[in-house]
């Protein structure tokens, strides 16, 4: 038979009691009841030995990250299997102002689209910059987040006239995004290639999934422009409801 | 938002945030990058939230949820569901106190049921408190804890009582 939940404090409110975050009746209450039940003093205990053991072994490795909190935690997850491309990588927010879709996400946020790049060499692990030169054998993952929209086809032209999908991997048409609103780590990684010269990544959101034939034109038109015109063409023509772009450079071996 | 500020909240929420992947996950590397993990995705709700207690709230809400799908995940990738104890036991008491047998038994919960269950077994809310935090009606709550309850009777090869 299932018990109703017992009269203890909840996590929460332990929580809530550590941050001093309660009003002064009920931390009054909240304390009063932890004085007399052995059960939640000792869930209290163990919430604060998490705590010390994130002050104390997680965030001074946090404090090392050069920008913002990466996805990847300390033990970077770098094992995971790296896809094998042949071409380079990305990455980095760009903003493209579009209409909010109509209906709100969960965890709706404000502001573009976005696709950021983390790369990874020996044992450091970087936020890459916009234009930022990467080396051949530099390890890189994709962050996106798509304003809610749920298809997300992340592809990419090089100088050498190169033209990528790399999310899904090799795929014809979008991906579907497993959670709306939210910055979401595409899996796996690639690994750079030593082809120099720009690559231009693009995060194309949708309502629907966009083809990978759909755009393929688009991409080649840009690549037959040759590396300036990589450089400096941002959108796609392509009937995404939002897109974002990145430009690195892939440098000589 | 500028980095200085990124790990400002992340030093002030961090401890939090980390503490409910620990409990959920029981590892202490992969609540670590739980804990990474989440505040990317939370960190424009809590540099927004007027007060400790909202950011809370979302921690538990945006937390909770992925780190059940984080255990989900390793349980379907590693763990025979014959680990379970024989007596699934669902009982608010025991799973309270007991953080494994909570990961073993609720972890196997349908997603949005699971999340229901370990708010208000294995963390103790009312059942208000996790209509609020997670943003559904009381009823709702009530109905996914009597889904929970008859699976985790199924699981133990009998019939609700």
């Amino acid at each position: 038979m299932m018990n109703a939940a017992p009269s203890h404090v909840s996590s929460l409110k332990l929580d809530a009691l550590a941050m001093d975050a309660l009003s002064p009746q009920e931390r009054d209450a909240t304390q009063a009841h932890l004085d007399a039940c052995l059960t939640c003093r000792t869930r209290a205990e163990e919430l604060a030995s998490h705590r010390r053991h994130f002050t104390a072994y997680v965030l001074p490795r946090a404090d090392r990250l050069p920008t913002r909190v990466s996805p990847w935690g300390p033990r970077w997850r770098w094992w995971a299997p790296a896809l094998a491309l042949s071409s380079a990588v990305v990455l980095l927010l760009v903003l493209v102002a579009v209409p909010r879709p109509p209906e709100e996400p969960q965890y709706a946020l404000k502001g573009g689209a976005a696709l950021q790049l983390f790369a990874h060499r020996g044992e450091r692990t970087w936020k890459v910059e916009e234009g930022e030169a990467l080396a051949p054998g530099d390890q890189v993952r994709f962050v996106v987040e798509g304003l809610g929209l749920p298809y997300v086809l992340v592809v990419s032209v090089d100088g050498a006239g190169q033209v990528s999908t790399y999310f899904p991997f090799g795929g014809n048409e979008s991906g579907l995004l497993p959670s709306r609103g939210m910055p979401l780590e595409i899996p796996g990684s690639v690994v750079l290639d030593n082809a120099p010269g720009p690559e231009r990544v693009f995060a194309l959101f949708s309502r629907k999934p966009l083809s990978f034939e759909s755009v393929a034109p688009a991409l080649r038109e840009l690549s037959s422009g040759g590396a300036d015109v990589i450089r400096d063409r941002a959108r796609l023509p392509v009937p995404a409801g939002a897109q974002a772009s990145f430009l690195f450079e892939k440098t000589q071996p | 938002m500028s980095e200085d500020r990124l790990h400002s909240l992340y030093r002030t929420y961090g401890p939090a945030l980390y503490a409910r992947c620990r409990q959920i996950l029981g590892d202490d590397a992969a609540a670590a990058d739980a804990a990474q993990e989440t505040f990317l995705r939370l960190h424009r709700q809590l540099d927004r939230a007027p007060d400790a207690h909202h950011a809370l709230a979302w921690i538990y809400r945006v937390a909770t949820n992925y780190c059940l799908n984080q255990a989900r995940d390793r349980r379907r990738r590693a763990v025979p569901v014959g680990d379970l104890p024989e007596t699934p036991g669902v009982d608010a008491e025991r799973l309270l106190e007991s953080r494994d047998l909570a990961r073993r038994l609720i972890s196997t919960a349908p997603p949005k049921v699971a999340e229901v269950a370990w708010l208000h077994l294995a963390d103790g809310m009312t059942q208000d408190e996790v209509a609020q935090v997670l943003g559904i009606s009381r009823r709702t709550v009530v109905n996914r804890l009597a889904d929970f309850h008859r699976h985790a009777h199924a699981l133990a090869g009998r019939p609700p009582s």
